[in-house]
């Protein structure tokens, strides 16, 4: 990890801007959404494995400290992943090693039956807090 | 429906708001199959996108574009390369992304 800091320092111009994007270590959030309304949820095991973060920030610090960046700001914002059925979202998970096995599938399955009826299904949304770090390259 | 990845363009609006892309030479390290590349590019001068993986950057390639993206398509370039040795000369780009690179 240090090590693609300090490439990423080397092809940086005089003053260029470092940015580190990456999901939190934060729960997943599932929901059962009706229209622009929330109206089932439920938080999952975290995603990101915590050992990984760690030596993330641990890198980050260590080019910090060195004197090869300056922090500017920083920025969380939540990615959503919204679709029609648990099939497609259960694709998407193991598609991106999304934790599939955490995400309560069988219960999303019910209670979208429960909400949708007698009308059409609503939608299934998962949510993943994301951070974004600027840095700036020192001459 | 399909399936709908950031349906709010979180991410892209994110980098627009962090730095300044105009005439900006970008690389993204873990560009994987571009597709978030393609939503900012438009904005930059240029941007290489690189990955380790080359099915992603197979599929970045053949990436169907929708009419938003087809403007940043002439800019961007895709490579499989590792972020830890890049092919690129000193102080080539003004902005580098490192898109859960670390």
């Amino acid at each position: 990890m240090v090590d693609a800091l300090r490439e990423a320092r080397r092809v940086l111009s005089r003053r260029g801007v470092l940015i580190d994007l990456r999901p939190l270590v934060a729960p997943l959030v599932v929901e059962v959404i009706d229209g622009a309304e929330t109206a089932w949820s439920r938080e999952v095991a975290t995603y990101s494995a915590p050992e990984d973060v760690a030596s993330a920030d641990a890198a980050v610090q260590t080019a910090v400290s060195s004197g090869w960046f300056v922090f500017e700001k920083s920025v969380a914002f939540d990615f959503e992943i919204v679709c029609d059925t648990v099939a497609e979202l259960r694709d998407y998970a193991n598609g991106r090693k999304l934790c599939g096995e955490e995400i309560p599938y069988g219960e999303l399955e019910q209670r979208q039956a429960e909400l949708g009826a007698p009308g059409p299904a609503p939608r299934l949304r998962c949510r993943r807090r994301w951070m974004l770090s600027t840095y700036r390259r020192k001459p | 429906m399909a399936t709908e990845i950031d349906p709010a363009r979180a991410m892209p609006r994110a980098i627009l708001e962090a730095a300044d892309l105009r005439d900006a030479r970008i690389l993204e390290a873990g560009a994987g199959d571009g597709r978030l590349t393609l939503q900012y590019a438009f904005q930059s001068r240029s941007v290489i996108g690189i990955d380790t993986k080359e099915p992603d950057i197979r599929l970045a390639l053949a990436r169907p574009m929708d009419t938003s993206e087809t403007e940043a398509h002439g800019r961007v370039r895709f490579l499989c390369a590792s972020a830890t040795a890049l092919p690129f000369p000193a102080e080539r780009f003004e902005i580098v992304l490192l898109a859960s690179s670390l």
